[in-house]
C-alpha cells in the first residue's frame, strides 16, 4: 500500500484569506502582507495558525491572546471552530474526490489519499501527484505531505513537514527515523512517559528490543509501533460525498449590512451551482442561515416556485430575500443548505443555459413572497419596554393580541403627532423616563385624554409646553 | 412641610442601590426631611456611614436604622427600630437570616416573623389579592406585631390599583396606612446607574431589562413638597408621627469586652497592673529606671483615663497563648510600642534602644482608637484564631468586614456587559488599557483601542464606569480582624457567613468599628516569623543559649550587621530585601535601628512621591543645613532630620503647622487612608493651607505639605509599624550574618514568603560560600535541614521541596529509612509508595545514589512486570538508557524543584557558548562609569512601580549574581517582544556607578535568548 497525506494546518486562516482576497479582487494587494490575522482556539487560549504579517510582528504558534494582543494591539482576531474548519475539509474532500476516490479524513486538518490503486490510471507515481498538487492549489490550501507505506507513517512525515514524494521504502524508512516522537499519534501519556526516559525520537524507539517494550506499554501502543514500520495495516473508513448540499462560510470580517453578504453568499451559490451540475440536479428550495458572535442563528428557506439550478436565478431571489432582513448584530458566518432535489427532465430543462417559459408569473410571486415575507400580514404584539412608542410592536403570525399595560393605546404612532383637538384628562399622570441608552433623554407626563367625540387618546406634554398625541384607544 | 423617609436603600443593598448612605443623608438634609431611614436590604452595612456623615457634618436630620426584607414573592417589608431593644431584635433577625444561607444570600423563616416584638413591621402590600389578604390575616393574627401599611406612588400607570388596594387593606386589617418611596437613588439622575446595576443582578443588558426595569426617576429622593401632592394628608401624617418615635441612635450602642480575662479579684486596672508588674520583672530582670517607671506609669494613666485596659488585656491574653504553644508573634501599631506593651510581651521593642514616646502613639486629644495589630508565624496563624473563636465561642466573636468596591476593571466591564458590549471586545480592551499610564488617562485610550468617546454608547460606558467606580459590590472577609464582646455579637451588630468555610464576618468594616469606637484585635500573619522561629530552633539545636527576639535586640547595634546591611547583602531578610530597598541601603547606610525604622519606611510611594527622599539622603550625610520654619516643626521632624517621613508626622504638622484639632486631625487621617476611593481628603486642603499661611508659614511650604500628604495617603507608612518591622528586619539581618546556614533553611522551610524564589535563595547561599545539596532518598529529611562536615555545614534540601511528591509519601520514606539507607530501587519500592510518589521523587532525581540518572530510575519504574507477585525479586536491568544531558538534568531540576544545585542555567550557556563581550554580575564592579556593557542572565524579576512614571526595573540573575537592569518606557515599547516574553535576556546598555556603588545597567538594546534554553521554567517575579 502507498498512502500520501495532507495536512492542511492553515485551513481556516487560507479559507479567510481567499474570501478576503475575492472581495478585494479590484486589485488591491495580498492582504496577507497588509495586517496581521490569527485564528484563535478559545478552549486552549492558543493562536493556532497565523499569516506571515502576524508573524513578522513576534507572534507564534501557541502563544495566549494576552500575549499576541500585547505584541500587537490591531491584531486581527478568527475565533477557531472545529465544526467549520471540519466543513471546509468535506468541501476540500469533494474537490479531490473526481481525481481519487479512496480518500480518508482525519481529524479536522487532514486527508490521506490512497496512490498505490491510482498509478496505473495517471500513468505513473509522478503523473498523480502533479494532478493531485495543481487541484490543491487551485483550491488554495497550504499543506505539508508526505507518502508512505500506512496512512499513520505518513501523517507523522507530513507532521515532520517533509514535504517529499518518495519513490522506495529505504527513503521512506530514513525519512522517518528522522521524526521526533511528538508528532506520532502515541497517547499523550505514552509520549509523556518515553519523554521522561529520554526517547524523543522515532528511530530510538524503532531500535528497542521489541520485549523490552513489551514490559512497558499496551498492546495499542506495540500495534501503533508496527503500522509505522508498515507491519500492519489497519482498516481505515472511507470519505464518501454526502448527498445533499451543506456550505459554511466563515466571513473573514463581521458584516452589519446584509448588501455586503452577497458576493459571499454567491460564492456558495457558485458551489452550489457546480454540485448540481455534476449531479443533473436541481432545486426548488435552499437555506440559508446567519452566525452572529452572541445572537441567536437566523435560519430562513429561500423557496422558488420552480426549481432552479443557475447561480442568477437563486441571486436575484436571494437579494430580495435578504434586502428588508434587519440584522440584530453582525454576521459572522453563513450557512448554506440545500437537501430537496429534482432531477432535470429533458423537456423541461437545458442546463447549459437560462430559459424563459410560461410558469415566469409564478417566478414573480417567489419573487413578492421573497421581497415581502411570505405572510405580510401583521398584528401588533406588546413588546417588553415601558416606552409607548416601542411598546407595540408588529409581528407576523401571532396568534394573541395583549397589551403591555392597561394604559396601553391600541394603536401607537411611531413619532407623536402635535395634538390639534380639544381634550380633557381623564387619567394621568404617567411618568415615564426615557431608554437614555437610546442616546437621548427626556422625561415625560402622559395623561389619557377624552376629546368632545368620545375619542380617547394618550397625550403628553413636551418642555415647551406643546401637547402631543402618542397613541389612540378604540 | 414636614416628611420623613422610611423606607430607603444605599448602595449596600448591592446591585439595587445606586447613591451611597452619606449622598442619601445629605441630600435629605438638603431637601428638609426630618428623618430618613436607610433600610438596605437584610443588612445595616451603610448605616454607620450615614450616621457619620450626619454627625461629622452636623445635618439636621435624624437617622433611622431599619431594613428591608423578602420573605418570598407574596410578602416583603421592613423592620424599623424605634429604640436599642428593637435594634438587637433587628440584628438578631438579619443573623438568623443570614446564617442559615450562603455568603451574599439570606432566608427568612416564618419563626423570624413570629419573634419581632420590638421593630415596627412596615408591610409593603405586593398586589396582588390572594397573597396580601393571606398575609393581612397572618398579621392580623399576630397583634405583638406592630404592622403598618406602607403605600408606594411611584406614577407607572399603577398607582390608582394601588391606592385602591392600599384603601382596602386599611379599612379590612385597620393598619394605619404610611407613605413611602422605597428610595433607590438619592438623585433622579442615577438612574442610568440603577439601570446598569439591575441588569447586571438579571446579567442582562439595560435594553433587555424591558418592564422589569424602573420606568421613572420617582425612587429618588422627592422634595416634600411633591410628596404632599403625591399622598393623601392623611398618610403623611401617619407617616411623621412615626417617625416621632424613634429614639434609637447608633451612638447608644456600648461595647463591652468580654469580662473573664479578669480574675475574680480583680479590677480590670489592678489586673493590667499586675500583668504589668509581672513582665516588669521579666523583662527588667536587672533593675527597671526611674525614667522607664514614669513612662510606664504615665502610660497606665492614659489607658485608665481612656478605659482601654481591656483592649491590652484581650492582646495580652492571646499573645500569652501564643508564647505558650511556641508561636512566634510581634505587635506593632500605634499603641504597640510602648513600655506596657514591651512589658506584657506583646512587642519586642526595648524602649531603652528607641526613645519611643507613647504618647506620640496614643493620643488623648486625639481620641484615636488604640491601634495594636499583632503578627504570628503565617503558618500557625490559624492556632490563634481558632483559640479565639474556642475561647470566646462563635457567638461573642467574628471578623470584621472588608467592603470590596467596584474597580476599574470590574466596574468597566459590567457597565460594558450592561451596555451591550461583547465580553471579548471588553475583556480585549481591559487588557489594551495602560492604568499606570499618566499622560493619557483612560478615557482618551479607548479612542485607540476602537472605542470613539463621541459615540453615545462609548460616552455611556466611560460615564456610568465613572459613577460605578469605588461603589461597593459585596462585603468579604478581612485579613484579621476580630470583634470579641461580652454579650452575643448579634446583639450589637449582625453577623453573616464568609465564603471561607466556618468564618463568620459582621456587616461592617474596620472604618465603621472605628467610627462607633468598637475596639478589634488584628490577628495578621508573617512568614518572617516563622522564618525566624525555625531559626531559632535549628540554632538552639546546637548551641543552648535563649535565643529570642528580645535576646537579639538586647545584644545591641551590632556594626557587623549593620555593614552587611549597608553593602545591600540582604537577599531574604525583612522588609529590606526588594530591589528599591535594597538600591537605598547603600545610600541610606543605615548604623542603627532607627535608621532601620526610617529605612523601611522611606523607600515607600508616599516619601517618593512627596519628594522627601533626596532630601533626607542629602541632610543625612551633612551636605545640607536642616532648617526648621518654626520651634513646633522642629519638635515634630527633628528625629527625620527635617524632613516628613512617617505618617504620624505629617498629622501631626497638620495639628502644630495648620491648627488642626485632633478630630479634625483623625478626620485627615481617615481621609488620608480613603483617598483613592472617595478623594475626601481634598476637602481639607483649603483649611490646611489657610491654617498654616495664618500661621505665618509661608504658602511654598503649606502647599508642599499638601502634596506631601496627599502622597502618604493611601501609602503612608507609620512610625508605629516601621518601627516593629525594623525589630524583625535586624534580627534576620542579625541571623542571615551570625548564623547563615541556619537562617536559610528557616527560610526555605518557612516558603512561600518573602520576595525571593527557593532558587534565587539557594544561589545567594552559593554566592555566600554555602554547599547545597540536591534532595536524596538517602540523606534527605522532610523539610530541608543542614549537615555537618567537620567545620563546614552544608544545606540539604528535604523532599519538601520535589513537587508533586505527598507530604505523607515524604514522612514514610524518612520513617522506614534503614539507618545505612536504602541500597536499591527495589528496596524503595517496597514501602508501597503511590505510583504519582516515585515519579516525583524520579523527577527530582531524588535515587541518584542508587541508579545513576533520572531516565534509568523511571525506565526501571516503568517495567510493570517487576512489580509482579511472582517477579517480586531483584531482576536486573539488561538494558541501559543513555543518561540525560547537562542541560536536560538541570531543566528537570527547575521543573520538579524549582531550583538547580548543580549548575546555573547561565553557566550552561556560558559552556555552550562563547562569550568575549559578555560581562557577568561579578565582574561589573570592575566596569567604569557609563561604559557601554552588554549583560546576560535569567529575568528573575519584573518590577514597574507607580512611583517610577513609566520605567521598568528589571532583575537578570546570572551564576555570579544578580544585575540591575532599568528600562525606560520608550525602550521597552520599541521591543516589546523581547521585553515581555523573555526568559534569558541579553541586554546592551551603559553601566552607571552610583556614589554609594549602586550599578544600574541603563537598556539600549534587549536581546531574547531565551532559545538557548527554549524550555528552562525560571519563575520572574513579574509586576506585582
Amino acid at each position: 500500500m502507498l498512502w500520501t497525506y495532507i495536512y492542511c494546518y492553515q485551513l481556516t486562516l487560507d479559507n479567510h484569506q481567499q474570501n478576503s482576497t475575492d472581495e478585494h479582487s479590484s486589485g488591491k494587494a495580498d492582504t496577507d502582507t497588509t495586517y496581521p490575522v490569527c485564528v484563535y482556539c478559545g478552549n486552549t487560549n492558543r493562536i493556532i495558525q497565523l499569516n506571515h504579517a502576524a508573524q513578522k510582528i513576534g507572534i507564534e504558534v501557541g502563544h495566549g491572546l494576552a500575549q499576541a494582543a500585547a505584541l500587537c494591539p490591531y491584531i486581527h482576531i478568527i475565533p477557531f471552530n472545529k465544526d467549520n474548519e471540519t466543513q471546509l475539509l468535506k468541501q476540500l474532500a469533494h474537490r479531490l474526490y473526481p481525481l481519487a476516490s479512496d480518500i480518508v479524513l482525519d481529524s479536522h486538518n487532514g486527508l490521506a489519499i490512497r496512490l498505490d490503486n491510482l498509478v496505473q490510471y495517471y500513468g505513473g507515481h509522478n503523473a498523480l501527484w502533479k494532478t493531485l498538487a495543481r487541484e490543491l492549489s487551485l483550491a488554495k490550501v497550504h499543506y505539508h505531505f508526505a507518502n508512505a507505506w500506512t496512512i499513520e507513517a505518513a501523517k507523522v512525515l507530513a507532521f515532520h513537514q517533509t514535504n517529499a514524494y518518495f519513490h522506495s521504502h529505504e527513503q521512506i524508512k530514513q525519512a522517518l527515523a528522522k521524526c521526533s516522537l511528538s508528532l506520532t499519534a502515541l497517547s499523550d501519556k505514552v509520549k509523556t512517559s518515553l519523554k521522561r526516559v529520554g526517547i524523543t525520537r522515532i528511530k530510538q524507539l524503532l531500535d528497542m528490543p521489541v520485549h523490552e517494550l513489551g514490559k512497558r506499554f499496551d498492546n495499542n501502543t506495540i500495534t501503533y509501533l508496527t503500522t509505522l514500520r508498515g507491519e500492519v495495516f489497519p482498516k481505515a473508513t472511507l470519505f464518501r460525498p454526502s448527498s445533499y448540499f451543506n456550505n459554511a462560510m466563515a466571513l473573514p470580517f463581521d458584516i452589519e449590512n446584509t448588501q455586503h453578504l452577497v458576493p459571499f453568499i454567491k460564492q456558495q451559490l457558485e458551489q452550489l451551482a457546480h454540485y448540481l451540475r455534476a449531479r443533473n440536479l436541481h432545486t426548488s428550495s435552499i437555506h440559508v442561515a446567519f452566525h452572529f458572535r452572541e445572537a441567536p442563528i437566523m435560519c430562513f428557506p429561500v423557496c422558488s416556485a420552480l426549481p432552479q439550478s443557475s447561480i442568477e436565478s437563486w441571486l436575484s431571489l436571494l437579494t430580495l430575500k435578504i434586502e428588508p432582513i434587519v440584522l440584530p448584530e453582525p454576521v459572522i458566518s453563513v450557512t448554506l443548505k440545500c437537501n430537496e432535489f429534482d432531477d432535470m427532465d429533458s423537456e423541461s430543462s437545458d442546463f447549459f443555459h437560462n430559459r424563459f417559459n410560461e410558469i415566469a408569473q409564478k417566478q414573480l410571486i417567489g419573487r413578492l413572497n421573497a421581497k415581502l415575507g411570505d405572510n405580510s400580514t401583521y398584528q401588533p404584539q406588546a413588546a417588553d419596554s415601558h416606552q409607548f412608542e416601542f411598546m407595540t410592536v408588529a409581528e407576523r403570525n401571532t396568534a394573541h393580541y395583549s397589551y403591555a399595560s392597561d394604559i396601553t393605546p391600541t394603536f401607537t404612532f411611531e413619532t407623536p403627532k402635535p395634538l390639534t383637538q380639544q381634550t380633557q384628562i381623564c387619567f394621568g399622570p404617567v411618568r415615564l423616563s426615557n431608554e437614555w441608552w437610546r442616546g437621548s433623554s427626556y422625561k415625560r407626563d402622559y395623561f389619557i385624554a377624552q376629546t368632545s367625540h368620545g375619542v380617547r387618546m394618550l397625550i403628553f406634554k413636551d418642555e415647551s409646553s406643546q401637547w402631543w398625541a402618542q397613541g389612540i384607544y378604540c | 412641610m414636614k416628611y420623613s423617609e422610611l423606607f430607603c436603600q444605599s448602595h449596600y443593598s448591592f446591585l439595587c442601590g445606586a447613591s451611597s448612605p452619606n449622598e442619601l443623608v445629605t441630600t435629605a438634609a438638603f431637601l428638609g426631611y426630618d428623618a430618613i431611614a436607610i433600610t438596605d436590604e437584610c443588612s445595616v452595612a451603610g448605616v454607620v456611614r450615614a450616621y457619620d456623615e450626619i454627625k461629622h457634618q452636623s445635618l439636621p436630620i435624624k437617622l433611622i436604622i431599619g431594613s428591608y426584607f423578602v420573605f418570598d414573592r407574596s410578602l416583603s417589608f421592613v423592620l424599623l427600630c424605634p429604640n436599642k431593644q428593637a435594634y438587637s431584635e433587628l440584628c438578631r433577625i438579619i443573623t438568623n437570616a443570614r446564617r442559615r444561607s450562603d455568603k451574599g444570600e439570606y432566608a427568612l423563616a416564618e419563626w423570624d416573623l413570629r419573634t419581632i416584638r420590638h421593630c415596627l413591621f412596615v408591610w409593603l402590600p405586593s398586589g396582588n389579592q390572594a397573597h396580601d389578604e393571606n398575609w393581612g390575616n397572618w398579621l392580623q393574627k399576630h397583634p405583638n406585631i406592630n404592622t403598618y401599611i406602607g403605600a408606594q406612588r411611584l406614577l407607572d400607570g399603577q398607582d390608582h390599583h394601588r391606592f385602591a388596594h392600599y384603601n382596602h387593606l386599611q379599612t379590612h386589617y385597620s393598619f394605619p396606612v404610611i407613605a413611602c418611596t422605597g428610595v433607590l437613588m438619592h438623585h433622579a439622575d442615577r438612574l442610568p446607574l440603577q439601570h446598569v446595576l439591575h441588569a447586571t443582578r438579571l446579567h442582562t443588558t439595560v435594553n433587555k431589562i424591558g418592564r422589569k426595569a424602573l420606568s421613572n426617576t420617582e425612587r429618588s429622593l422627592r422634595p416634600p413638597h411633591k410628596i404632599k401632592k403625591l399622598y393623601p394628608e392623611k398618610w403623611i401624617a401617619n407617616t411623621n408621627t412615626l417617625a416621632s418615635q424613634f429614639t434609637f441612635s447608633l451612638n447608644e450602642l456600648r461595647y463591652q469586652y468580654p469580662a473573664e480575662l479578669v480574675p475574680k479579684g480583680y479590677t480590670p486596672r489592678s489586673y493590667l497592673r499586675a500583668c504589668v508588674e509581672d513582665g516588669i520583672t521579666k523583662r527588667f530582670s536587672e533593675g527597671i529606671s526611674s525614667d522607664i517607671r514614669e513612662i510606664i506609669e504615665k502610660e497606665l494613666t492614659l489607658i485608665a483615663e481612656q478605659e482601654y485596659e481591656y483592649f491590652f488585656l484581650t492582646i495580652y491574653d492571646i499573645v500569652q497563648f501564643a508564647k505558650q504553644q511556641g508561636i512566634l508573634y510581634q505587635g506593632r501599631g500605634s499603641a504597640a510600642n510602648s513600655v506596657v506593651c514591651y512589658c506584657l510581651e506583646i512587642t519586642a521593642v526595648d524602649p531603652r534602644q528607641v526613645n519611643v514616646l507613647f504618647e506620640r502613639f496614643i493620643s488623648k486629644e486625639r481620641d484615636e482608637p488604640p491601634d495594636i495589630d499583632v503578627d504570628f508565624e503565617h503558618q500557625r496563624r490559624e492556632e490563634v484564631i481558632q483559640y479565639i473563636y474556642n475561647k470566646y465561642g462563635r457567638e461573642r466573636t467574628a471578623i470584621a468586614a472588608t467592603v470590596i468596591c467596584y474597580r476599574f476593571k470590574s466596574a468597566f466591564k459590567d457597565v460594558g456587559k450592561a451596555l451591550g458590549f461583547s465580553e471579548s471586545q471588553l475583556d480585549f480592551v481591559i487588557k489594551q488599557i495602560n492604568r499606570r499610564d499618566r499622560v493619557i488617562p483612560w478615557q482618551s485610550q479607548l479612542a485607540a483601542l476602537g472605542l470613539h468617546p463621541d459615540d453615545t454608547k462609548v460616552s455611556q460606558l466611560i460615564s456610568l464606569t465613572e459613577a460605578l467606580l469605588g461603589t461597593p459590590r459585596h462585603l468579604s472577609q478581612h485579613v484579621g480582624g476580630f470583634v470579641i464582646s461580652a454579650g452575643p455579637l448579634y446583639d450589637l451588630v449582625p453577623v453573616e457567613n464568609a465564603a471561607m468555610e466556618a468564618r463568620t464576618i459582621i456587616q461592617w468594616d474596620k472604618d465603621d468599628i472605628e467610627t462607633l469606637g468598637l475596639l478589634k484585635v488584628d490577628v495578621l500573619a508573617l512568614g518572617m516569623l516563622s522564618a525566624i522561629r525555625r531559626a531559632f530552633q535549628l540554632i538552639n539545636k546546637q548551641f543552648p543559649i535563649p535565643i529570642s527576639i528580645p535576646f537579639i535586640t538586647k545584644l545591641g547595634d551590632d556594626q557587623q550587621v549593620f555593614d552587611m546591611i549597608c553593602k545591600a547583602d540582604t537577599v531574604g531578610v525583612f522588609q529590606i530585601e526588594s530591589r528599591a530597598q535594597m538600591s537605598m541601603l547603600p545610600r541610606l547606610k543605615p548604623q542603627c535601628y532607627y535608621d532601620l525604622v526610617v529605612q523601611i519606611a522611606i523607600v515607600r510611594p508616599g516619601p517618593i512621591q512627596g519628594d522627601m527622599v533626596h532630601p533626607y539622603l542629602i541632610r543625612r550625610h551633612g551636605n545640607e543645613e536642616i532648617t526648621y520654619p518654626s520651634k513646633e516643626v522642629k519638635k515634630v521632624l527633628s528625629r527625620t532630620m527635617g524632613v516628613p517621613i512617617f505618617q504620624e508626622q505629617v498629622i501631626q504638622l497638620a495639628m502644630v503647622a495648620a491648627g488642626f484639632s485632633g478630630g479634625e486631625a483623625d478626620q485627615l487621617r481617615r481621609a488620608m487612608a480613603s483617598w483613592k476611593k472617595d478623594g475626601r481628603i481634598f476637602e481639607f486642603k483649603e483649611k490646611l493651607i489657610k491654617g498654616m499661611t495664618d500661621k505665618g508659614y509661608d504658602n511654598e511650604f503649606a502647599n508642599n505639605l499638601f502634596e506631601q500628604i496627599k502622597g502618604f495617603a493611601g501609602y503612608g507608612f507609620p512610625e508605629s509599624h516601621s518601627a516593629s518591622f525594623a525589630v524583625l528586619a535586624y534580627v534576620s539581618c542579625w541571623l542571615k550574618f551570625y548564623f547563615p546556614v541556619e537562617f536559610y533553611v528557616a527560610l526555605l522551610n518557612s516558603w512561600p514568603m518573602g520576595f525571593y524564589s527557593p532558587s534565587q535563595l539557594v544561589q545567594d547561599a552559593k554566592r555566600h560560600g554555602i554547599t547545597v545539596l540536591a534532595p536524596c532518598i538517602n540523606q534527605s529529611n522532610v523539610d530541608h535541614s543542614f549537615l555537618i562536615d567537620g567545620q563546614k555545614k552544608h544545606i540539604q534540601l528535604g523532599l519538601s521541596i520535589i513537587k508533586g511528591l505527598s507530604d505523607g509519601a515524604a514522612h514514610q520514606i524518612v520513617k522506614g529509612r534503614p539507618t545505612n539507607g536504602f541500597d536499591s530501587m527495589h528496596h524503595v519500592q517496597q514501602l508501597q509508595l503511590q505510583r504519582n510518589d516515585l515519579q516525583a521523587l524520579a523527577s527530582a532525581n531524588a535515587f541518584r545514589t542508587l541508579s545513576g540518572s533520572r531516565y534509568q530510575t523511571r525506565w526501571e519504574m516503568m517495567n510493570t512486570q517487576a512489580s509482579l507477585p511472582l517477579f517480586d525479586h531483584k531482576e536486573s536491568e539488561t538494558h541501559t538508557i543513555a543518561p540525560p544531558s547537562e542541560a536536560e538534568n538541570l531543566l528537570e531540576d527547575y521543573a520538579s524543584t524549582g531550583l538547580s544545585v548543580d549548575s546555573h542555567p547561565i553557566s550552561l550557556i556560558r559552556r555552550q557558548h562563547k562569550f568575549n563581550d559578555i560581562s557577568w554580575a561579578n565582574t561589573l564592579v570592575h566596569k567604569k562609569h557609563q561604559s557601554i556593557v552588554k549583560v546576560l542572565g535569567a529575568v528573575t524579576g519584573r518590577q514597574a512601580p507607580g512611583t517610577a512614571a513609566g520605567v521598568t526595573f528589571l532583575t537578570l540573575e546570572d551564576d555570579t549574581g544578580n544585575i540591575n537592569v532599568v528600562v525606560w518606557q520608550a525602550t521597552a515599547r520599541h521591543q516589546q517582544k523581547a521585553f515581555l516574553k523573555t526568559k534569558i535576556l541579553q541586554v546592551n546598555g551603559i553601566l552607571e556607578h552610583s556614589p554609594e556603588g549602586v550599578i544600574h545597567i541603563v537598556a539600549g538594546k534587549l536581546i531574547d535568548r531565551t532559545q538557548w534554553l527554549s524550555k528552562l521554567q525560571v519563575k520572574s517575579r513579574n509586576f506585582h
